[in-house]
């Protein structure tokens, strides 16, 4: 905020110090590229959608504004949130056949819709001028001159900044995070994947649209050829330079790259070579951008003490931070009844049914292919059961989504741990409180002190799991830098923070310690303690039975054996297929 | 009448052979490489070059689009996949393949010229010739020959069938001792030398062009969708369907909305039939 502070107050003294007309005139440039690249970077850096046809929407925002303004002499300012509701609307448009599938798709889509609008500006000769093109209109004094449109577009440049800031900051970055990294756990943890791509995009179409009819102006006379599809390509290459998952990386891409061709004539002749070589290099040697080059070296310069900590919960304070955020326990169970699973002729799961009580720990063991894991997944929602009831609180979830059941209070971890690796351990916990706070887009971005609040208050409950399960140490590193003990604490502690009534463990004890066994042993009775059913599936039986109230014991899809641990051990039928003599 | 449906099957057959280029590095790398349509391009600028500025037989040109074509195919995977794809991460193959096609097809820009040039006949024919114009059915036979050499080369040869075991589980194919590796290279050439071909075929109808490539990315990436992902009978319905479509439209109302209307058709099919018409239903992540 302080960077943006003072890049702000430069940029405004810049007209004192400059007697250049044409550095104002790029300065503005910059700005006016900058409110499209700012909505944009939400969509390339953050939610990972790689939109590769954002001139068609600054085209359609510069065209809206000549023509509103200039020919059907509205008033600019009413012309201007017209060009960005329309490109907001384009962008709906466009998302929604589109962004549900695999990511080449929505690429192609906008590359697509770039084209089209192209053809469209030659082809509506009447409205646009066609190949000769239409003037813009200027802004009323005392926008009307360079310095004072300078003013215009920076003031625009800092509005969407302020804006995209808090998105990227707030519970809504971490989901749109989550969303690029790994979009099973933006699912896990209740975040609507789709519904949060399609508004980030409608909100990157509406600033297109706004720096449009200013860029625009800017230009003064406009025709198709102005917005060529390389210009699309250098908004996205000054994103991608300037690293995914930042802002002031993407603000540094748009103000070097406008400003080199102009200060190195021969890159100009290269043009759109030099932004394709520079894409390819960056892509090749750092995927994550050129400052995360800065942040390596910074790294090399004063290493940071990052000695492996043995994991020590601190239970006390785990009971404290688990109760401190969920409500009275329920009495319902989370129950399988009679259900089959059949991935074509394969019959995974065949009518099993299982019962997981509030405050109780269930465990689920059973050879590989026993269908341990099928199980879990059509409790969480991944899979949807081929017959049979899966019911809490007497609501029917069998089909219901991911998303609903992490709702409703059902967490989960995985086999192999997915962690958001470019965010901090805090930021990877705060995430799972996602369905209590059901974020909005607008409310986010405007920085409501409401949403600001809530924001604060769900970090510091984070943190306190994270002190509870053991990870004090770790809070504010880089989950990918984390050993694989702390990955699978990390996971219960995101699992708690989803204040769930159940949380699924899947092979939480895969890869531990025997003195981590112990932890996570001790971990999951303090959430027992605390109200929550546990279901463990787990391969270490000695551990299963020591901790576990219930056992059920699958194989090939039946279930063999349920009841008190004592009983399933000493079951010759358990035994003879799983235990061994 | 005649006409309308001979030139848009003929465009149809060039954006089917893109789609079926495209199919030959997805069922090794389960890539889609943005430069599959400047291989083409390349093809028919090259082709160009080597008969109308170089003064060689046609024979020569088409060997020349040829092994042009399968240079840039293995240089795409040299450059842009192989690194890529060891960092599994799904969205920086469509940056690096981005790139290079920007590359490519500024480099050729600056050194051809932005101006489409003419292509040269290829087989002496009068210029009056009609609907029976080599420039129609050049494309067309080749598209044909391509989708067949493609079902013989899968269910015939040794090759074809590890190019099969590859698209159906590349690290099963591994475990069986499949150097997989290599077996992509192979196809990034396979598939760059057919794409040469087919823009050294085309050549005529769409002239020796710089901007070709990007135009070719979207129609045959289009056809693809439109016939499903994977499925080569898929890639020829999907192209032809969508040359069709061009022509007609053009026709009926004008040239001015071509790619509007292809866009328009992609569009109904992702939100009917997202899987397209012949492709499999995709399987959910987890």
């Amino acid at each position: 905020m302080l960077a943006l502070g003072a890049a702000a107050l430069l940029a405004a003294g810049l007209p004192f110090w400059s007697t250049d007309q044409y550095q104002v005139h790029l300065a503005s440039l910059i700005c006016c590229y900058w409110v499209l690249i700012a909505g944009l970077n939400l969509v390339v850096g953050y939610s990972g959608q790689l939109s590769i046809g954002h001139v068609g929407l600054l085209s359609i925002g510069a065209y809206t504004f000549a023509i509103l303004s200039g020919k059907w002499g509205l008033p600019p300012f009413v012309s201007v949130g017209v060009a960005g509701a329309l490109c907001g609307f384009c962008g709906l448009l466009l998302g929604l056949p589109s962004l549900r599938l695999p990511g080449f798709y929505f690429a192609m889509a906008t590359m697509a819709f770039a084209l089209i609008v192209g053809e469209f500006a030659l082809a509506q000769g009447d409205l646009t001028g066609g190949g000769v093109g239409l003037p813009v209109p200027s802004f009323p004094a005392p926008f009307d001159t360079p310095v004072g449109f300078y003013y215009l577009a920076v003031l625009g440049a800092v509005v969407v900044s302020v804006l995209t800031w808090n998105v990227a900051r707030q519970m809504y970055g971490r989901g749109l995070i989550a969303i690029r990294d790994n979009p099973v756990t933006a699912q896990a943890v209740g975040v609507p994947v789709f519904r949060a791509k399609l508004t980030t995009f409608v909100f990157s179409g509406m600033t297109a649209g706004v720096g449009g009819a200013l860029f625009g102006s800017l230009q003064s006379y406009i025709t198709p050829d102005t917005f060529h599809f390389e210009l699309s390509l250098f908004f996205f290459v000054c994103i991608i330079i300037g690293g995914r998952g930042s802002i002031v990386g993407p603000f540094l891409g748009v103000a070097v790259l406008t400003a080199l061709p102009e200060v190195v004539a021969p890159l100009a002749k290269l043009g759109n070579f030099f932004y394709g070589l520079l894409l390819l290099l960056v892509v090749l040697v750092v995927p994550e951008g050129i400052g995360r080059v800065f942040e390596l070296i910074a790294q090399r310069l004063r290493p940071r003490n990052s000695a492996s900590v043995p994991v020590a919960p601190d239970l006390p304070r785990l009971a404290k931070a688990i109760a401190a955020i969920r409500a009275v326990p329920g009495e319902h169970p989370l129950s399988a009844r009679v259900v089959t699973k059949q991935f074509g002729a394969v019959v995974a799961l065949d009518q099993v049914s299982l019962e997981l009580r509030p405050g109780e720990i269930h465990g689920l063991i059973g050879p590989n292919g026993s269908g341990k894991t099928t199980l879990l997944n059509l409790l969480s929602g991944y899979y949807q059961p081929s017959s049979g009831a899966i019911q809490l609180r007497g609501e029917e979830l069998g089909q219901a989504s991911v998303r609903r059941r992490a709702q409703l209070g059902v967490a989960r971890t995985f086999q192999k741990p997915r962690l958001l690796g470019t965010l901090s351990v805090l930021n990877n916990v705060v995430l799972g409180a996602w369905t209590h706070v059901e974020p909005g887009f607008l409310s986010t971005a405007l920085g409501l002190p409401r949403v600001a609040r809530l924001d604060r208050v769900l970090t510091d409950q984070a943190a306190e799991l994270l002190h509870g399960v053991g990870l004090s140490h770790a809070i504010e590193r880089r989950a990918n830098l984390l050993e694989h003990a702390e990955q699978r604490f990390l996971e219960i502690a995101r699992g708690l923070a989803m204040r769930p009534s159940f949380i699924l463990l899947d092979e939480p004890a895969g890869g531990l310690s025997n003195d981590e066994i112990e932890h996570l042993g001790d971990i999951i009775r303090t959430i027992r303690e605390a109200g929550i059913g546990v279901l463990l599936v787990e391969h270490h039986t000695d551990f299963v039975f020591r901790v576990c109230d219930r056992v059920t014991t699958l194989d090939v899809g039946r279930m063999i054996r349920h009841g008190h641990p004592e009983d399933v051990r000493t079951d010759p039928e358990v035994i003879r297929v799983y235990l061994g003599a | 009448m005649w006409m309308v449906i001979v030139s848009g099957l003929a465009i149809g057959a060039l954006f089917a052979a893109t789609a079926l280029s495209y199919n030959v590095m997805y069922s090794t790398s389960k890539v889609l490489s943005v430069t599959t349509g400047h291989i083409a391009m390349l093809g028919g600028v090259f082709g160009a070059y080597a008969i109308t500025a170089l003064g060689q037989p046609w024979w020569l040109g088409l060997i020349a689009a040829i092994v042009v074509g399968g240079l840039f195919g293995w240089l795409t995977d040299v450059i842009a996949i192989r690194r890529v794809l060891a960092r599994s991460d799904e969205h920086l193959w469509l940056l690096s393949t981005l790139a290079l096609a920007t590359m490519v097809q500024q480099a050729v820009g600056l050194w051809w010229g932005t101006e489409p040039k003419p292509f040269p006949r290829l087989i002496p024919q009068d210029f009056s010739a009609g609907i029976a114009d080599q420039k129609f059915w050049l494309p067309i036979a080749l598209a044909g020959v391509m989708a067949l050499g493609l079902e013989f080369f899968y269910r015939r040869t040794m090759y074809g069938k590890l190019f099969l075991a590859m698209s159906e589980d590349a690290f099963a194919a591994r475990a069986r001792g499949v150097s997989t590796d290599r077996i992509r290279v192979a196809s990034y050439v396979i598939a760059g030398a057919l794409g040469g071909l087919a823009g050294f075929a085309a050549g005529q109808l769409t002239f020796a062009y710089f901007a070709l490539g990007l135009t070719l990315t979207l129609n045959g990436f289009i056809a693809l969708a439109v016939g499903g992902l994977g499925s080569n009978l898929g890639a020829l319905i999907g192209g032809l369907t969508l040359g069709l479509l061009n022509t007609f439209a053009s026709y009926l109302f004008g040239g001015e909305y071509q790619q509007t209307i292809a866009v328009g058709l992609l569009m109904v099919v992702l939100l009917v039939r997202p899987e397209g018409l012949l492709g499999a239903q995709q399987i959910r992540p987890v």
